[in-house]
């Protein structure tokens, strides 16, 4: 772990049209680092990652986001992507008639124009393609189809890893991909999300549950409560949670 | 006064210098389509029933000049080599403003069995061919092209002989002076007779304008199969009223697809007559359409013959300040049981000023049928937009790349490949706004995002 600072977020406040659901949010990301952010159902967990991202459907309304130097809120989200953010979807967007191989080349020669490179190749790309499927075990068929269009749920799951082993981002947000998996593709994701690790990047693990951070061992566990971080602690911290519930984070924080 | 007054008056004055120019098979039936325009009070207007988007009226009103002395125009033989679509791998001819133009080796590369020459040497040489009309005669478009139509192209294949090669028409402009033309093109496919037709309109000067009053009349007898592609990609000066009227006899096979990739304003109809058991109909359509464009679908499917099979699917994009219609009659006639009819229309409205009408329609006098049709107008899936731009994909790119999906379900209904995959291309980059036929057609709105 280095003491440079990834992702710097101060205060962010952010909602949906008038309804405010994140207010204010302080966190400090170092390459090298995991992050869980955890809490209760309406928490904000899922906003945080589509502010972050640049979902239009969230708005800003105060505060800041610094990513390597940069004011990440005022970036495209296209523009996120190619500097290094990668968000994992909670639910996996089908597209049907774009192909995974096209969406793929478009993405990866979209990132290297950014940096004013030149478009892989067909048999680089196809190469590329093929080693970072073998990380998340992911079905070469599953390449001529449309883009998660009747893919399982384990699939699409392990497609959005095999997305983030080919776009080597700095800072992963995985936001709850442990719904909707079975405790093999649970492993076979982990797996691969632990292997595209190392000392650069860094990752927030979005999760409801303690079972996925079995897998992905956190350096430190937010719990994000009514758009707030309430607690912040380490790998412990999350094990208490699956024993004693949100509750008593909550009595704590209502009664304040 | 409507606009039908300066054609009759032009008629009326000049009928024998028009049919002085024309052959009798195509002068007999002038008086009758005469007849027909007098009756009516004016052309369609927009608002009109079965015309959501498009004025018959507006469009014939300008006073276009019309070659009746069929005068003969330079041709630059560039322009018959610049269509878009590949003549490598097609047996081409084409469609000067109103003549048909073919380099004198074309019939005898050929192959034995199939014809194609112009109206004119058809009447000669197949008179009852031209004589004899499947066209609605009491259609506008048709009575105004049968009033006016001097000559246009005839294709002929023979008792089962199949055609690999396409057989493709390239239609252009070329005058300095404003000209409607008439053009009438018929396409008879004898018993077991198979062929796919390429007809591709590319008025490329924008020196003037020009207005295309077009019918394309198919006799498909028993099991004879047509695969007809219908390509438009003209200029902000061109305009086109046109009737495709098809007459299929049993266990015959129609694939017809039609394209508008740009134009200022464009109605298409299709009229399709079923005479006997197991025929099919495949109709498709795909409209891209920006600027100011009007672009109008209409079809009329009768089904009255039994176990038939129809299938419809029409497609459009919309831009900037685009008209979009679709006007989709079904009609099931009580003898024609097991009926198997599919009308879908679905478009994409990419800007918010941009319009779509759709009226699909089923008619069902049959107990014993399948028949279905549905609408919808919508807009690009936000979240899939998103979904892509965090991949780092472009917005306008992510745009592209889903209207083209959109739009890809039309051209898998194009049976020829080397043809789909030509025209994929030329969609592909009409959305990306480089159409070689104009500069300025570009999508503004999909440009900007």
């Amino acid at each position: 772990m280095n003491n440079d600072i990834l992702l710097q977020v101060t205060d962010l406040h952010a909602g949906i049209e008038s309804r405010e659901i994140l207010r204010g949010i302080n966190l400090t990301i170092r390459p090298g680092e995991v992050h869980a952010i955890m809490g209760p159902n309406g928490s904000g967990k899922s906003t945080l990652s589509g502010v972050l991202a640049g979902d239009p459907h969230y708005h800003v309304t105060s505060g800041k986001a610094t990513f390597h130097g940069l004011d990440l809120l005022s970036l495209a989200p296209e523009d996120r992507s190619h500097e290094g953010l990668f968000l994992s979807f909670q639910y996996p967007v089908e597209i049907p008639g774009v192909s995974m191989v096209n969406f793929m080349r478009a993405a990866v020669n979209a990132k290297r124009k950014y940096f004013n490179q030149e478009p892989l190749t067909a048999g680089d790309f196809l190469k590329l393609m093929r080693q970072k499927r073998a990380i998340v075990e992911l079905d070469n068929k599953l390449a001529s189809r449309s883009v998660n269009e009747g893919f399982s749920g384990g699939e699409k799951k392990r497609n959005e890893i095999f997305q983030m082993a080919v776009l080597e981002p700095r800072l992963s947000i995985l936001d709850e991909t442990d719904s909707g998996l079975d405790i093999d593709a649970l492993r076979i994701v982990a797996s691969g999300v632990n292997k595209l690790r190392n000392e650069n990047n860094a990752t927030i693990v979005i999760t409801h549950y303690q079972r996925l951070l079995d897998y992905i061992r956190p350096d430190f566990v937010h719990i994000l409560y009514k758009g707030k971080i309430v607690y912040s602690g380490g790998p412990e911290l999350a094990l208490e949670l699956e024993e004693r519930g949100y509750d008593w984070i909550k009595e704590q924080v209502d009664n304040q | 006064m409507s606009a039908i007054n300066q054609y009759l008056e032009l008629f009326r004055e000049h009928a024998s210098v028009i049919n002085a120019h024309a052959p009798a098979a195509l002068n007999m039936r002038r008086e009758a389509a005469a007849r027909v325009l007098e009756a009516l009070p004016r052309l369609p207007k927009a608002g009109d029933e079965g015309f959501e988007c498009v004025s018959l009226e507006d469009m014939f009103a300008p006073d276009y000049g019309i070659n009746i002395t069929r005068r003969k125009f330079d041709i630059n033989p560039a322009e018959l080599n610049g269509c878009d679509l590949p003549n490598s791998g097609t047996f081409a001819a084409s469609i000067v403003n109103d003549a048909f133009v073919a380099d004198e080796k074309f019939a005898s590369r050929l192959p034995r069995g199939v014809e194609v020459m112009s109206l004119i040497d058809a009447a000669a040489k197949y008179p009852e061919a031209i004589e004899k009309s499947v066209a609605p005669d009491t259609n506008p478009i048709v009575a105004l092209n049968t009033l006016l139509v001097q000559d246009g192209v005839y294709i002929r294949i023979d008792r089962n002989v199949v055609v690999e090669k396409p057989i493709q028409i390239l239609s252009t402009f070329n005058t300095s002076e404003p000209l409607l033309a008439a053009r009438r093109i018929i396409i008879d496919m004898l018993e077991g007779a198979q062929a796919t037709v390429l007809l591709c309109d590319h008025p490329r000067s924008r020196q003037a304008d020009y207005l295309s009053c077009r019918v394309v009349e198919v006799r498909l007898s028993d099991n004879a199969q047509l695969d007809f592609y219908d390509l438009e990609e003209s200029t902000e000066r061109s305009r086109r009223a046109s009737v495709f009227a098809a007459e299929q006899q049993p266990y015959s096979t129609l694939n017809a697809v039609g394209i508008t990739l740009s134009t200022a304003t464009t109605r298409n109809e299709f009229h399709i007559a079923h005479h006997g058991p197991g025929i099919n109909t495949n109709l498709g359509g795909m409209v891209i359409a920006g600027g100011n464009e009007v672009v109008d679908n209409a079809t009329y499917v009768v089904h009255s013959t039994p176990r038939c099979t129809s299938r419809q699917l029409f497609k459009y994009a919309m831009f900037d300040h685009s008209h979009g219609a679709f006007e989709g009659l079904v009609t099931v006639l009580p003898q024609a049981t097991h009926t198997d009819a599919q009308q879908t229309n679905r478009n994409l409205l990419a800007s918010a000023n941009a319009k779509m009408n759709a009226m699909p329609q089923l008619i069902i006098d049959c107990d014993e049928v399948k028949a279905s049709h549905g609408a919808t107008t919508g807009q690009l899936d936000e979240a899939a937009l998103f979904y892509m731009q965090q991949r780092g994909i472009p917005q306008s790119e992510a745009r592209m790349m889903l209207i083209n999906a959109f739009m890809d379900e039309v051209l898998q209904r194009i049976n020829h490949e080397p043809v789909r995959e030509r025209l994929r291309h030329l969609v592909d980059r009409r959305l990306r706004g480089c159409s070689a036929v104009c500069s300025n057609c570009s999508i503004d709105s999909l440009r900007k995002q």
